[in-house]
């Protein structure tokens, strides 16, 4: 199986939902990254293989041994910090290796680019084994034309490997600890082409191996835990979206009757002639299941400007709604709830429940998580009627708030409020909502009045203003962390 | 839109952009240890290291001109990407970083700082500018007085400008 493969696209084509969660992955990691200038990262790999190469007597081969046990720990070291970052690759080696690009970025910061990947057996073993022919090497694309690039990597050795086998050290290390470590295979990561042994591009072939006949059994790998416990994988993804609700379904009735000794019919009969009740309790138990880990909600709210932006972000969302979203939505909304109720709850039940308007069910599914909000601190009665009136209200009354606007003197000398990273951060996640809120309705205009080709702008439109607001998110929220 | 280099990974557009350190970091200290498993002089080696970067980096970037204080400033920005504080007493520089590229946690089997590294390397770039006259700050390196990798808060490093 042979492929070119362009820029940002890995393996095969992939669903827009695993193309956001890439982003999600590669920003989180980000995130979590300790970032700085490309060039130094890369002359300090380079500085890195030259020492050991001179600690090894000159010895090239020792030399790339110790430069790979040296690089793969270090990642190792990071793997453990966050594991997290882990948790939602596939763990079968066909499936890990479609996101190469994603642990490229990981450990790189930059994407792989172009590559050609060949999918075979290795002979003589019959293996499973992909090669990766990247185009642009990292490492050797410009190795050799300054004075300090002082070891040489002979051509005779074509096969061998070179400069890159750190990284690729770091790959395999991380694959086989993290990402593989309950797939009963392992997989065996070289360097077979090396740009500065004369190879065209950089040649990276893995070899997947069982794991009883790996030979590096890791002291460490007991204690690592890969997995979720959500017991979703990037590979599941698109399974999700498409039947979301056969999959919840089945965990909802299983955990009813684990928990509560019931059947679902049971429990959801309690709430017969309370119907509303049960549509509120859909809202509200989201917001508490989310404070649940850690108390996020409590912690921000808090904090009173926090707390008071969500109160106003939550209220605008509330009354943009019915604008917004359109009443087709809001139905497809009821019916995605009742599809789900139409088994587990008893018949008379559902039959009131479908006699419901459009919006009866989203605006009380908005109450509930309203009710939750304000159990967890945001008082909504308090509230001004905007958010900047908040900020200028509290600047004059509070000297935190008054420390998070910066006073900066221009050159005048006029003295100026220069908006804080903090406004910035509001204005993108309340854009970052409002986006969502539009989707529908450019999706129903573009159906409804023009082609199918409008409608895939639309959702593409759509995807690239996600991307952004993301990325800005990130970026301030990084931003925000430094000062 | 812009056009995406022909050849994205070489070194004039990698100075470009961004990479994170955190794998690399922890490699440099498992080199440390082999540094030490090898008897060498580990801040001498660390210091080869930082000049040998910044000689070639200066083939692609340099210092940009300004006060000490400022191109100090950048200079940190640009190469390592922290944001940190200098102050100049007289003639001596102190440079506070609270996020250190090359320093997060004191390691108990390791008594040396990642940032030797950088001191040297920022010394050495001020050589290089100097040497192609596109500075005249001669900022000398005089070493790292804090650092995380040791088990302080922060990393601490010391210049001091001669004429």
């Amino acid at each position: 199986m042979r492929a070119l493969i362009p820029p940002g696209v890995v393996g095969e084509e992939k669903s827009d939902m695993s193309k956001i969660f890439d982003g999600v992955i590669t920003r989180f990691s980000r995130f979590v990254g300790n970032w700085g200038n490309a060039l130094f990262y890369n002359l300090l790999y380079r500085e890195i293989f030259n020492e050991i190469f001179l600690l090894s007597g000159k010895n090239q081969t020792l030399a790339l041994a110790k430069f790979r046990e040296v690089l793969s720990a270090g990642a190792l070291e990071s793997a453990e910090r966050h594991p997290q970052i882990f948790w939602f690759f596939p763990d079968t080696p066909e499936k890990a290796l479609r996101y190469l690009n994603v642990l490229w970025q990981i450990f790189l910061g930059v994407e792989v680019g172009e590559y050609e990947k060949i999918q075979d057996t290795e002979p003589g073993t019959g293996r499973e084994r992909y090669v990766f022919r990247v185009k642009h090497c990292p490492f050797c694309e410009s190795y050799g034309k300054d004075a300090e690039d002082v070891v040489r990597f002979s051509p005779k050795n074509v096969g061998s490997e070179g400069l890159a086998c750190g990284l690729v050290a770091m790959i395999e290390k991380v694959a086989n600890g993290y990402i593989l470590r309950e797939s009963g295979v392992k997989a065996q990561v070289t360097e077979t082409g090396c740009k500065l042994r004369g190879s065209p591009q950089l040649e990276v072939t893995v070899v997947i191996i069982p794991e009883a006949e790996w030979s590096e059994r890791t002291q460490y790998g007991e204690q690592r835990q890969r997995r979720s416990k959500w017991g979703v994988d990037l590979s599941t993804i698109d399974d999700l979206v498409n039947k979301p609700l056969d999959k919840l379904k089945v965990q909802v009735s299983e955990l009813i009757e684990q928990e509560a000794h019931m059947t679902p019919q049971e429990v959801f009969g309690l709430f017969e002639n309370y119907e509303a009740d049960l549509v509120r309790i859909l809202g509200f138990l989201p917001v508490h299941y989310l404070n649940e880990r850690g108390n996020l909600v409590e912690k921000i709210t808090r904090n009173p400007t926090f707390s008071k932006l969500i109160g106003h972000i939550f209220n605008a969302v509330k009354k943009s709604a019915p604008l917004i979203v359109p009443p087709e939505v809001a139905q497809d909304y009821l019916n995605v709830f009742l599809a789900f109720i139409e088994d587990l709850a008893p018949p008379e039940m559902v039959a009131r429940y479908q006699k419901w308007g459009s919006f009866d069910y989203f605006n009380l599914v908005l109450e509930g998580a309203g009710m939750a909000l304000g159990d967890l601190g945001v008082n909504f009665v308090g509230l001004k009627t905007n958010f900047w009136e908040e900020l200028q209200t509290a600047q004059k009354k509070n000297e935190d708030i008054e420390k998070s606007i910066t006073k900066t003197t221009n050159a005048s000398g006029t003295t100026s409020f220069q908006s804080p990273q903090l406004l910035n951060l509001i204005g993108e996640v309340s854009e970052l909502i409002f986006d969502l809120m539009a989707l529908p309705s450019k999706m129903l205009v573009a159906s409804s009045y023009a082609q199918a080709k409008s409608i895939i702008t639309a959702r593409g439109e759509l995807l690239e203003a996600l991307e952004t607001r993301l990325d800005n998110i990130f970026n301030i929220v990084n931003q925000l962390r430094e000062e | 839109m812009a056009v995406p280099p022909a050849n994205p990974t070489a070194r004039e557009h990698l100075r470009e952009n961004l990479a994170p350190f955190n794998q690399i970091r922890n490699a440099l200290y498992q080199l440390i240890r082999f540094m030490q498993d090898k008897k060498v002089s580990v801040p001498d080696d660390l210091h080869r290291m930082g000049r040998d970067i910044a000689r070639t980096f200066s083939n692609y970037w340099l210092p940009p001109p300004g006060d000490p204080t400022q191109v100090l400033r950048e200079v940190y920005l640009d190469v390592t990407g922290s944001k940190v504080k200098v102050d100049l007493t007289g003639k001596n520089v102190r440079v506070v970083d609270k996020k250190c590229r090359l320093c997060k946690v004191k390691y108990p089997d390791i008594d040396h700082a990642g940032c030797e590294l950088i001191v040297a390397m920022i010394a050495e770039f001020f050589v290089q500018a100097r040497a192609k006259d596109a500075t005249s700050i001669n900022l000398k390196l005089v070493g790292v007085e804090e650092s995380r990798a040791r088990g302080n808060e922060r990393c601490v490093h010391l210049y001091r400008l001669e004429s």
